[in-house]
């Protein structure tokens, strides 16, 4: 629901003014109770009711397993099954196979529909996982049965991370709960997660928005267009082009949604992860998914890739093309089918595992022999870097295509990959876009460092900040009246 | 032997770097094959020789050295 960019920094900065500062306990007493009523806002009682039966039934079976099955291995056959009935939840609400669709009349099905899509059920499915697998820490067992169901209540539901916000982790959301303290360390800490919503609101409305309709409009083009009768350089250079600005719209529209909901978290007491660092300075693969949706990429490392490679290094497999093969095609098959799954989303997915597959055996086998014959710090090796990085991009670009072109088009475009147009498209988009990251260093390293009025606490910081929001929201209305998609994860 | 020892010792043999040296503060930039890869298979080989099991979201989330230290002995003694 679009509505969640406004309603979520609204209704936590309403919180935290009728607690006040000092009250961060209190705040994360009722936090679970008031993040069922912004649900129940933004999706409507059935979006709530489902919420809470996703995450009750598979809390309620790992319960049973704590309560009768103190043993070890029996406490684990219950978790796995919980773990199974969540992901047996979430396959029929998104309607993996199209059972939900069978069963409901024709009215139901735009009912359902709306219904799933204002869960963020794709993002609730981690944190009930991660909840009943991983230990929480000491203590914890220890409490009395309505506080543990408090905790865990707060760690799947709490608003700012409920609606594709960052995904939360287990350990750290106990820890960091448990601890005393005010909900601002001061003043200038308080305005800079209000700078923090403030900036989300702008590049949503400014960057992101407009852009959004641009792919809209190009999808809906190339979707009409006899692509089989056109020019096939420029039509796969088009699809090239428009693949490498819709990476940088997604970077623009996800990070923008992740400053409001982590800076609304902070009113909170909440601290959210991190889900960007700077995705497009990586070189490879590899290192793009450490920077980009860093919350769940760790989290598919965490509970997909490393226990899938520890296991098998474990049962002695000694080739790490191997374990790298079993474990980045798992992790990134499953983080296709997890955006959707239709072929252009398990393609993604296979394209993504071939990519990193792909940087292992080159660290593996030639890493260090490249390394000498380019020689550190050489002008030859920055230019392979800046190639490497132009050349990532554009991979990941043509992999998510999925992600917002129709599956007509994407069919042409894999049809024509093995043509020298195809190359020659590539090799000039991947040029183009390194003189775009040279231009970009070279005005980056001319700008001024922050002006004083900007800084956290100066006089004018709190103009700014309004008329950030001010231009976000305005710009976002006049877009909204074209096309009220605004959040492309939303869909998720 | 110390801790720090037989990390290190566990590092030359996985690496294949029979000089390699390593501190508190050394992280995995400074080593070339320390990789997300190599991490887990120097995770497996630690807990075999120290004979302990590390929780997973912690070993990824290390920093350097130091903290693996810091981690493995908490492991140990608690």
């Amino acid at each position: 629901m679009t509505e969640s960019i406004f309603v979520v920094p609204l209704a936590a900065l309403a919180i935290f003014l009728v607690f006040g500062n000092e009250n961060r306990r209190r705040i994360l007493a009722v936090l679970p109770f008031l993040s069922m009523a912004v649900i129940a806002w933004v999706g409507g009682w059935q979006t709530l009711a489902t919420a809470l039966v996703f995450v009750s039934v598979p809390a309620a079976l790992a319960g049973l397993a704590a309560v009768t099955l103190p043993g070890r291995a029996e406490s684990w056959r219950i978790r796995l099954l919980a773990v199974l009935v969540c992901l047996g939840l979430f396959v029929f609400l998104k309607d993996y196979f199209d059972v939900a669709m069978l069963l409901l009349p024709e009215a139901g099905e735009a009912w359902f529909v709306q219904l799933v899509s204002a869960l963020g059920l794709s993002f609730l499915v981690f944190r009930v996982i991660e909840a009943m697998v991983i230990a929480p820490p000491k203590g914890h067992e220890a409490l009395g049965l309505g506080a543990r169901a408090h905790r865990y209540l707060s760690f799947t539901l709490a608003f700012p991370a409920f609606f594709s916000g960052p995904v939360t982790r287990w350990r750290d959301f106990l820890t960091e709960t448990a601890a005393d303290a005010p909900v601002f360390e001061d003043s200038a800490d308080m305005m800079a997660s209000l700078d923090r919503v403030a900036t989300g609101i702008l590049i949503m409305g400014v960057l992101s928005q407009p852009f959004l309709l641009v792919f809209l409009a190009a999808d809906r083009g190339l979707a009409g267009a006899n692509l089989a009768e056109a020019e096939l350089l420029g039509a796969l250079g088009l699809i090239g082009v428009l693949s490498v600005f819709y990476l940088a719209f997604l970077f623009w529209n996800f990070s923008a949604f992740t400053d409001i909901m982590i800076g609304s978290g902070r009113f909170l007491g909440l601290t959210l992860p991190e889900n960007f660092r700077q995705p497009f300075v990586a070189q490879n693969l590899q290192e793009f998914f450490a920077r980009w949706h860093m919350s769940v990429s760790q989290w598919f490392r965490d509970l997909v890739f490393t226990p899938v490679v520890s296991l098998m290094i474990r049962r002695g497999v000694r080739s790490n093309t191997f374990c790298a093969a079993t474990g980045f095609f798992l992790s990134f098959g499953l983080l296709g089918i997890w955006h959707g799954r239709t072929w252009p989303f398990i393609l993604c997915g296979l394209m993504l595992g071939v990519g990193a597959l792909c940087v292992q055996i080159y660290r593996d086998l030639y890493r260090k022999r490249v390394n000498r014959w380019l020689g550190p710090g050489s002008a030859r090796h920055r230019l392979v870097a800046l190639f490497l990085q132009a050349a990532t991009f554009y991979y990941i670009g043509i992999s998510v295509l999925g992600l917002w072109l129709n599956a007509g088009t994407i069919g042409f475009f894999l049809r024509n990959l093995a043509r020298w147009e195809f190359a020659a498209a590539s090799l000039g988009i991947i040029f183009a876009t390194m003189a775009v990251i040279l231009l970009g260093r070279w005005v980056a390293e001319r700008l001024p460092a922050r002006v004083a009025w900007d800084r956290p606490g100066s006089a004018g910081h709190g103009a700014r900040i309004a008329a950030k929001c001010l231009v976000g929201v305005g710009v976002w209305l006049i877009f909204a009246q074209v096309d009220e998609s605004s959040f492309v994860y939303q869909g998720f | 032997m110390s801790t720090l020892d037989r990390i290190q010792d566990i590092m030359r043999d996985l690496f294949d770097e029979d000089d390699l040296t390593i501190s508190p503060g050394t992280t995995a930039e400074d080593v070339e094959d320390w990789d997300s890869m190599n991490h887990v298979r120097l995770i497996v080989e630690i807990e075999r020789d120290f004979g302990i099991e590390l929780p997973i979201t912690e070993v990824n989330r290390l920093k350097n050295v130091g903290e693996l230290i810091a981690l493995i002995e908490t492991t140990l003694n608690g």
